[in-house]
């Protein structure tokens, strides 16, 4: 080497040194963001596991471990104040030193832990050996914004290491959906949050707690920053006295096995979930399961974004390519991060498809993800992600479908086969002051009460669990009363044809209405799609959901009416809305995203839950359970007849076998009639581009160029920034042209 | 060795062929899209999910839009059996939605006897006493079945 060489290496380093030194902000890391697999193993822990492990030592500090996550989870979701946790929206898990979920609790959305090893693995990286920040004994760090781990910024986590003597042996984790954090709208989400500084507080992680007392002058920068200061502090104690618990637990594991034993068995849990997931995917069949799905809104306007999801067994990988999705949008809230689509897999595994596994980012090590940045499945950092659940939840319901596919025929499966679970967030939220005077904004826990998909062998169950976890539960009329200004005219009403139709249907979900009551500031706001296209999908032949909006009759106060008319109490939603029997009211029926805005008493504020997906060919459905269905007010006789084919007294519903046996029959034979080959097909009804009145985003045909509606189409990289324009203004600009015309 | 793909088709190993599991009927070579071989249907949407508010008051009725929506049902040309149904974009082409390897396929199943039901599957605890994982013992007692 010569000296001018020498020279130049030592300059470098000197300026790197510096540079390293002196960085000004330290954000978000995209380095630990790309990497969803298990950490190597510490020196500490390859020695200890080389030693060898005692199998059964290790089961009782599993069992342990288990009772301390869910006993905690169980008086956490008892105290916490946040009204989606109350209702099982949280979840409690311990973390080996690095970063690795080692164990979470079976109850609740354990999705929330799954994500967090972003955040420790960043907070070891950058605060660990940092002089003003580090860490010890008591110490928490609080975190919500996702860019740093987590799913969106509405959801709040608590993070304490827990110590043995000097040695820093693991860490406690407390996460939930938090909701209130100051964004442009109430609850944290909203379809009005245009960038990423709508989103409302971004809370890096931040030491919160010390000593295990919560610092106020940390603890009232939070609070200032929410529409709900007194649920934020209630829930920073639930948090931290959920934490101190998991530590006191975790302790007397040490105390009783050994601080050796205690990390032998966390890292071995971790490789074990990720050795069994692996063994699991090479048990499968060698190929590919294909899921495209559409979200059809942005939250502010119509579009048909794609969200492409090929599932591949390769040997013992499974590979997730999710080339071909909608572009990002970079002025609307439905954009996700890929550590989202990541967790999104985990959550359907390990609720959906392999339920007897511990649900951990361990389960995903063989997964691989292909994708395009900046598109919705791989947002950049500067666009807006508030409701990257949009796009989370359609990767589970591929995950669940391609997964059905898969082990259909597989020697060995681990859950039953079934059609796509109800997918869209379908809870109202609210802001505004409450009858207590309070300030609030969050979202009814309604949220939970989505549909279950239909499976090989039965029924799907009606509004039973939501999608990202299936040990929650589903928000109290009662409850929401009691805190909030409005009276459940309609609380959770089945209504017929609201199930996907197949051999077994998918369940049904139950609608509701709000009517506001008292004359304070409050008011409503949703954030779904699928009110042009089904959000679900059915299974081998089995029916979709249906599409689903939000109605609302406003401009008269509803309880004089009431007051006239007692049987209205008995209305649902269609009643409502096709008779339009209070005159003077507006009555409109809207697409799911509905901007926040302030109602009176007396105006009525109306949605339904969602269905899950159908299984098999509706001509295969037992006619008793047809019958059944009348019976119980989940199909119409129009479905019972048209769909079903099964003929039957209307009034009796005694069914005549022959003839529907016949008519059945015949239907398939009608089938054969008016079905096309695949070359008639194709030259009748596929075309080169989408169609031009549809504004579509995503890959069409196989293309390699991702289409971005207004904007065109271009190579994924080569878009340019997509801004929607403000649909006021589109409209202002249509009503200014028709004035025009007119002269 | 007959392979079952879906709750209607299959895939019959010695000849690579698809076949309906309604009717033995043979559909085609099973290294491509079994939906080649199917009778196609592009339905509207509202005749599965008929409009539930008035259409001539509303917009939205609680039914798909027949502009962005349709429905593509896949039937045994034999038969008649629905095999499968996609939803999709008008103009878009069907989805070839599962492709299996068919060589993988044949060396994974060799000595395996092959499911016949679909109920076949699912034993969780027998699978974990299976799993090749030395300290499995302790394992499939607390795992299988668990949750
Ligand atoms: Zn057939």
């Amino acid at each position: 080497m010569t000296e001018t060489n020498n020279t130049a290496a030592a300059e470098k380093a000197l300026l790197d040194k510096f540079l390293k030194d002196n960085v000004s902000f330290i954000g978000p890391d995209k380095e630990i963001n790309k990497n969803h697999h298990v950490n190597p193993r510490s020196l500490r822990e390859d020695e200890l596991l080389k030693q060898g492990v005692n199998s059964h030592k290790m089961a009782e500090i599993r069992s342990n471990l288990q009772s301390a996550l869910d006993e905690t989870f169980g008086i956490a979701e008892q105290t916490v104040a946040s009204p989606a946790a109350s209702c099982g929206d949280m979840s409690t898990g311990y973390f080996t030193p690095d970063g690795d979920l080692a164990i979470a609790s079976t109850f609740g959305v354990a999705g929330f832990t799954v994500t967090l090893h972003y955040a420790i693995r960043w907070i070891m990286k950058y605060f660990k050996d940092e002089p003003t920040v580090g860490f010890k004994a008591g110490d928490g760090f609080l975190l919500n914004d996702a860019r740093f781990g987590g799913i969106h910024s509405p959801d709040q986590h608590l993070f304490m290491p827990v110590f043995d003597g000097d040695e820093h042996i693991g860490w406690t984790v407390c996460a939930m959906h938090e909701g209130e954090i100051g964004a442009r709208d109430p609850g944290g989400m909203g379809p009005s949050i245009e960038s990423i500084w709508d989103e409302g507080f971004r809370g890096t992680p931040i030491k919160l707690v010390e000593n295990y007392l919560i610092k106020r002058d940390l603890a009232s920068l939070v609070q200032h920053n929410s529409r709900e200061p007194h649920v934020i502090m209630a829930d920073f104690k639930a948090r931290l006295s959920a934490c101190m618990r998991m530590e006191r637990r975790m302790k007397e594991q040490v105390a009783q096995y050994g601080v050796d034993a205690v990390i032998a068995f966390m890292r071995s849990n971790v490789e074990y979930m990720a050795e069994e997931s692996r063994r699991r995917v090479r048990d499968l069949p060698d190929g590919t399961a294909r899921v495209s799905m559409y979200m059809d809104h942005t939250m502010r306007e119509h579009a048909m974004m794609r969200t492409n999801f090929n599932f591949t067994v390769k040997g013992d990988r499974m590979i997730v390519d999710m080339r071909g999705s909608s572009p990002e949008i970079a002025n609307r809230p439905i954009n996700a991060l890929t550590t989202c689509l990541c967790v999104g897999v985990s959550i359907a595994l390990a609720h959906q498809v392999w339920p007897d596994l511990p649900c951990s980012q361990a389960i995903i090590d063989c997964f691989e993800f292909v994708l395009d940045e900046n598109t919705v499945v791989a947002a950049s950092e500067l666009v807006p992600t508030a409701l990257s659940m949009q796009v989370m939840f359609k990767i589970v319901t591929a995950c669940e479908i391609a997964m059905s596919k898969f082990y259909y025929g597989a020697p060995t499966r681990y859950a039953n086969t079934k059609a796509g679970w109800f997918n869209q967030p379908q809870a109202v939220m609210y802001g505004g002051i409450n009858q207590h005077h309070d300030s609030v904004g969050n979202m009814c826990g309604d949220l939970n009460g989505m549909a279950g998909g239909a499976k090989f062998n039965e029924d799907g169950e009606h509004s039973i669990a939501p999608n990202f976890g299936c040990r929650t539960d589903t928000g109290e009329s009662e409850e929401a009363e009691e805190g909030l200004p409005f009276v459940s005219v309609i609380s959770k009403k089945i209504w017929p044809d609201n199930v996907g139709f197949g051999k077994f249907r998918g369940g049904a979900a139950y609608s509701y209405g709000m009517m506001r009551f008292g004359d304070q500031p409050f008011g409503f706001q949703t954030i779904c799609g699928g009110s042009y296209f089904p959000s679900t999908m059915g299974l081998f032949g089995g029916y979709a959901c249906t599409t689903y909006g939000v109605c609302r009759v406003r401009g008269k106060n509803l309880f004089e009416t009431f007051k006239q008319s007692p049987d209205l109490w008995e209305a649902d939603i269609f009643q409502f809305m096709n008779e339009q029997a209070v005159e003077e009211a507006t009555y409109e029926s809207l697409p799911s995203a509905v901007l926040f805005d302030l109602y009176a008493e007396g105006e009525l504020f109306m949605q339904s839950q969602g269905a899950g997906g159908g299984y098999g060919d509706v001509l295969e459905r037992d006619t008793d359970l047809v019958v059944k269905d009348l019976e119980e007010g989940v199909i119409s006789h129009e479905t019972a007849r048209e769909i079903y084919f099964v003929v039957y007294n209307e009034e009796t519903l005694i069914v005549d076998r022959t003839a529907t046996e016949a008519a059945r029959s015949a239907e398939r034979k009608a089938r054969v009639n008016r079905g096309q080959s695949w070359d008639e097909f194709v030259s009748e009804h596929v075309t080169e581009e989408p169609p031009a009145d549809v504004p579509y985003f995503g890959s069409w045909n196989g293309s390699e160029e991702l289409y971005a509606g207004p904007y065109g189409k271009g190579l994924p990289g080569q878009l340019p920034l997509i801004m929607m324009p403000d649909p006021k203004d589109v409209e202002i600009a249509q009503l200014k042209a028709q004035l025009a015309q007119q002269g | 060795m007959k392979y079952l793909a879906t709750e209607y088709v299959q895939i019959d190993l010695d000849n690579e062929v698809w076949e309906c599991r309604t009717c033995d009927h043979t559909l085609g070579s099973a290294r491509e899209n079994y939906k080649i071989f199917t009778k196609i249907y592009n339905r509207n949407p509202q005749e599965i999910h008929r409009p539930k508010l008035d259409p001539t008051k509303y917009e939205f009725t609680f039914s798909p839009n027949p502009k962005v929506c349709a429905i593509y049902e896949f039937y045994c040309p034999n038969c008649g059996t629905m095999m499968d149904v996609e939803y999709t974009v008008p103009g878009a082409l069907p989805l070839h939605d599962f492709e299996l390897d068919i060589d993988a396929l044949k060396e994974k199943m060799q000595g395996r006897t092959p499911v016949v039901d679909a109920g076949e599957g699912v034993d969780t605890t027998q699978a974990l006493r299976e799993g090749a994982h030395d300290h499995s013992c302790s394992h499939d007692k607390n795992y299988g079945g668990q949750r």
